[in-house]
């Protein structure tokens, strides 16, 4: 069942939790499954992840209000902090520790990285699923990875 | 142009986004400039470690069979609109499909009813060297190679790196084999390339090797999966390709990416 493991997985990373990925994909697959006369074809897998996707976000606004944090103009945040760490530093980093720096990510470049790092879907999927414009994802994601590193970098997470 | 679209660049190469001339274009860069080539190290070491230390979540057995059994319930015929049915029909069983089947590039595809599969293969390997461009992917990581199909097959192909054995990987392309897409994998032998098709195994199994066209063709099994390697390199040669390949592609400690 690749489809349902990669919507569980997007579930899972932008909810934090399996129980709550459970429920999540359920309501999406019954979405999905209503919704079948407005699929206009193509990629079968982005489609659900979008349905995943929106899911997701309704649902943790209604039941986790305090995860969602609305930033104003999330593109115009300042760069990550400190200096961007040495490979050394980075290799080392652990399961633990990369689940802590991506948790802490700000929910647009969470799931532009989490939909091409975990699920390893195309730039021009995760446009189409996300509803951004091809270049913002690519920003997104080297925005995401910048402070993956800066984070993976601070003493705190080693 | 400016380091942030440099930045945007680098993280396009490693994600098998740029085709091989923006590659190639992208690797005189990085060789001309320190600073980018560090950058490019720590994004390339974030990708490793990620891949090491996360594993993609698996959903859970009761929620697969909870929705399995929607999906069956949906499936089943609905007469409550006329005009959008066949598309509904179609999208379901693509979305039940996707849903209920562990091997959907194989289940998928339909039977091979090619008779003359070795000519429409050398055809296929030809049209790539006379375009001048072997690979729809361009690259020698396999990383980069095996995310990229996996984007676009529901079960990616073995990807293996043999450029220690002499046959570095040179990337990957999708051609359409009796009205299907399959995945094609490029190597490079000298100056020689390698096309390498991965079909699911059908029928009775194909003599192992001959020659078509003045092309070395090898063809063998792996499980499910048969492999159709086509090349100008010399029948010992594509022989000794097939033996690595083989080797390097049994499953064991990070050997198939």
């Amino acid at each position: 069942m690749p489809h349902l493991d990669d919507a569980y997985a997007l579930a899972r990373w932008l909810s934090g939790n399996g129980a709550d990925a459970e429920d999540i994909v359920q309501e999406a697959c019954l979405r999905a499954l209503r919704g079948l006369d407005r699929y206009a074809g193509g990629n079968a897998r982005a489609w659900l992840l979008a349905i995943t996707r929106n899911t997701t976000f309704t649902w943790l606004a209604r039941n986790r209000p305090k995860t969602l944090v609305i930033t104003e103009d999330i593109e115009a945040l300042a760069p990550a902090d400190g200096a961007t760490p040495e490979e050394a530093v980075i290799a080392k980093a652990d399961a633990a520790a990369i689940e802590l720096a991506i948790g802490a990510l700000p929910p647009p470049f969470k799931e532009t990285l989490v939909l091409r790092d975990i699920n390893g879907l195309s730039y021009r999927d995760i446009a189409e699923i996300t509803g951004v414009p091809l270049g913002t994802v690519m920003s997104r994601l080297a925005r995401a990875r910048g402070l993956l590193m800066a984070a993976l970098g601070r003493p705190e997470v080693q | 142009m400016n380091a942030g679209d440099e930045t945007l660049l680098t993280q396009a190469a490693l994600d098998g986004e740029l085709d091989a001339a923006g590659m190639l274009d992208f690797e005189k860069r990085l060789a001309a400039n320190d600073s980018l080539t560090a950058e490019y190290r720590r994004l390339k070491t974030l990708r490793e470690v990620m891949h090491r230390e996360i594993v993609k979540p698996v959903a859970p057995p009761a929620l697969r069979q909870r929705i399995a059994a929607m999906a069956a319930r949906s499936v089943a015929p609905r007469v409550t609109r006329a005009a959008p049915a066949w598309r509904a029909m179609a999208a379901s069983v693509v979305l039940a499909a996707g849903l209920g089947s562990a091997s959907t590039w194989l289940a998928l595809r339909p039977a091979i009813e090619d008779t003359n599969l070795a000519g429409t293969l050398v055809a296929d390997h030809k049209r790539g060297l006379l375009s001048g461009q072997p690979a729809d992917v361009a690259s020698s990581d396999r990383h980069t190679v095996k995310p990229w199909f996996a984007t676009r097959f529901a079960l990616a192909p073995k990807v293996v790196d043999l450029g220690a054995q002499g046959f570095p990987l040179a990337g990957g392309r999708i051609d359409v084999i009796a009205g299907a897409p399959a995945p094609v994998l490029v190597y490079r032998h000298k100056e020689h390339f390698i096309s390498l098709t991965a079909l699911p195994a059908q029928g009775s199994p194909p003599a192992g090797a001959f020659v078509v066209d003045g092309y070395s063709v090898e063809v063998w099994r792996d499980g499910g999966t048969e492999y159709w390697a086509i090349s100008d390199v010399d029948p010992a040669g594509l022989a000794d390709f097939r033996q690595l390949f083989n080797a390097a592609a049994k499953p064991g400690p990070d050997k198939s990416g």
